[in-house]
């Protein structure tokens, strides 16, 4: 029997809706992590989070997001997996902000695996562990195996949507609305890109020490504007 | 393309499987793909000619590749009088071997076609993957011989890769549409929100009524609300009319 088939097993049977839980959930059991999730992404962006099981995954996929970099956004940029077994040492160096952010929550490992068809990429298979090292020769065979189920899940839900019944793929949490609504406000004001009004407001989150979606809020309720801190 | 009569068989046989992985790696075009299938099986097997059909979206069979116009023109015939060693092979999903001088109660229109153009020998592998038989190769001899029991299952063996390689393309070719059709989703929804944004401050207004705006600009113009949202944050001046 295949990797496959094994891990078809542990699925067993459940709804295409109930998949990409399931599919975090088999993970967590064998990946030896303590969280797994599984987050669509567009335009080199954390877009939102489809189904998370276990610790840490959720509050990770919020800081990659408010901070723009992390495994997640590697993975998803270069197409291959993002795995870092310390983020205390060698993490420090390849995501500075995001290494100490992930450190303050407990987490000492990270592995980031990309979900693609061809060469299209649209989210992330991510685990994390309180306990730095690397996963095993089985371990890494089952994150990629499980990496491309979930691919396949997500294109059935999308497949779904197509066909007109409506799965709230990649629907948007209320805070991250309020981060692009924000976003959008901040381009007007400063006459910025997109991007580079996104880039503000991180930098004004970070400057201040305050959540993204605070910094967000602040600028929907036209408490904040653009300019200086 | 070379014709490499000077390699032994099975060294060819070796390097076709290379040859037409490589093209599965290397950007995979089916006519290529099939024509380089064609063209080595007459090197590789005591055949003049060889050729592939394929089902069409309508489930029609078509001729895709052939090594030769004599063994083309034969498959054309093939289909139009809708009898023949590869109608047979992708309707039975077995292969097919039959010679000339026995083939005439089986195929009586085919037959003389095939020997007015030289052919006396006929071969067909069926191209399938469990129950789903999705066309054939075809060998024709100029010899009144069968087909080698060995080469029938050479043959058999690269209608299989072949078989493999076309699924799994066109596999391939659904997913990343729907993988691009999952982006542009994914991309609308942040899209809109910042569209909100940025009306709320050119139009002075709060968000819910920025998006009110943009929806009645879109429906009376009858646009798509994601394209007007697009235009809005890329400036467009198409969109600089949306009012309250």
């Amino acid at each position: 029997m295949g990797k496959r088939e094994d891990l078809h097993a542990l699925v067993g049977e459940t709804t295409l809706q109930r998949l990409p839980m399931r599919l975090c959930e088999v993970g967590c059991q064998a990946l030896g992590v303590d969280g797994v999730g599984i987050a669509l992404t567009a335009d080199a962006q954390a877009h939102s989070l489809l189904a998370t099981c276990g610790d840490f995954v959720g509050s990770l996929e919020a800081i990659q997001f408010s901070l723009g970099e992390g495994p997640c956004l590697d993975a998803h940029g270069s197409g291959r997996p993002a795995m870092e077994p310390d983020v205390s040492g060698v993490g420090r160096t390849r995501w500075p902000l995001f290494a100490d952010a992930a450190l303050d929550l407990g987490v000492a490992a990270v592995f980031a695996f990309p979900l693609q068809a061809g060469a299209s990429r649209f989210g992330v298979l991510d685990a994390a562990r309180g306990r730095a090292g690397p996963l095993s020769v089985h371990q890494l065979e089952d994150a990629i195996c499980l990496a491309e189920l979930a691919s396949e899940a997500v294109l059935l839900l999308q497949q779904a949507d197509n066909a007109g019944n409506d799965t709230e793929l990649g629907s948007l949490s209320s805070e991250r609305v309020v981060v692009h609504q924000a976003t959008g406000m901040v381009s007007a004001q400063a006459g910025l890109n997109v991007g580079d009004a996104l880039a503000w407001l991180r930098a004004r989150a970070y400057s201040t020490g305050l959540p993204l979606e605070d910094v967000a809020s602040d600028v929907v309720g036209r408490r904040t504007r653009f300019g200086p801190p | 393309m070379t014709h490499p009569s000077h390699e032994p068989p099975e060294d060819l046989l070796a390097r076709t499987f290379v040859e037409l992985a490589d093209i599965l790696v290397t950007g995979f075009d089916v006519v290529s793909f099939l024509q380089l299938l064609s063209s080595r099986c007459v090197g590789l097997f005591d055949v003049a000619s060889a050729g592939v059909m394929l089902h069409d979206a309508a489930h029609k069979l078509q001729v895709v590749a052939s090594s030769d116009e004599q063994g083309r023109t034969l498959e054309l015939m093939e289909l139009q009088s809708e009898e023949g060693p590869c109608l047979d092979a992708v309707a039975t999903s077995l292969a097919v071997s039959a010679r000339s001088s026995d083939s005439l109660a089986r195929w009586p229109t085919f037959t003389p076609h095939a020997r007015s153009l030289g052919f006396q020998a006929f071969s067909a592998v069926p191209l399938r993957l469990r129950s789903q038989t999705i066309g054939a190769l075809n060998l024709f001899g100029h010899k009144d011989v069968l087909l080698h029991e060995p080469d029938l299952r050479n043959a058999q063996a690269l209608a299989d890769i072949a078989t493999i390689s076309l699924l799994h393309e066109r596999a391939l070719r659904e997913s990343r549409l729907v993988a691009e059709q999952l982006q542009s989703a994914l991309s609308s929804r942040v899209v809109l929100e910042q569209a909100k944004g940025i009306l709320a401050v050119t139009l002075r207004c709060p968000i819910d009524d920025a998006f009110v705006a943009m929806r009645d600009y879109a429906r009376n113009r009858n646009l798509r609300l994601a394209d007007v949202a697009r235009a809005v944050v890329d400036r467009d001046p198409g969109v600089a009319d949306i009012r309250l």
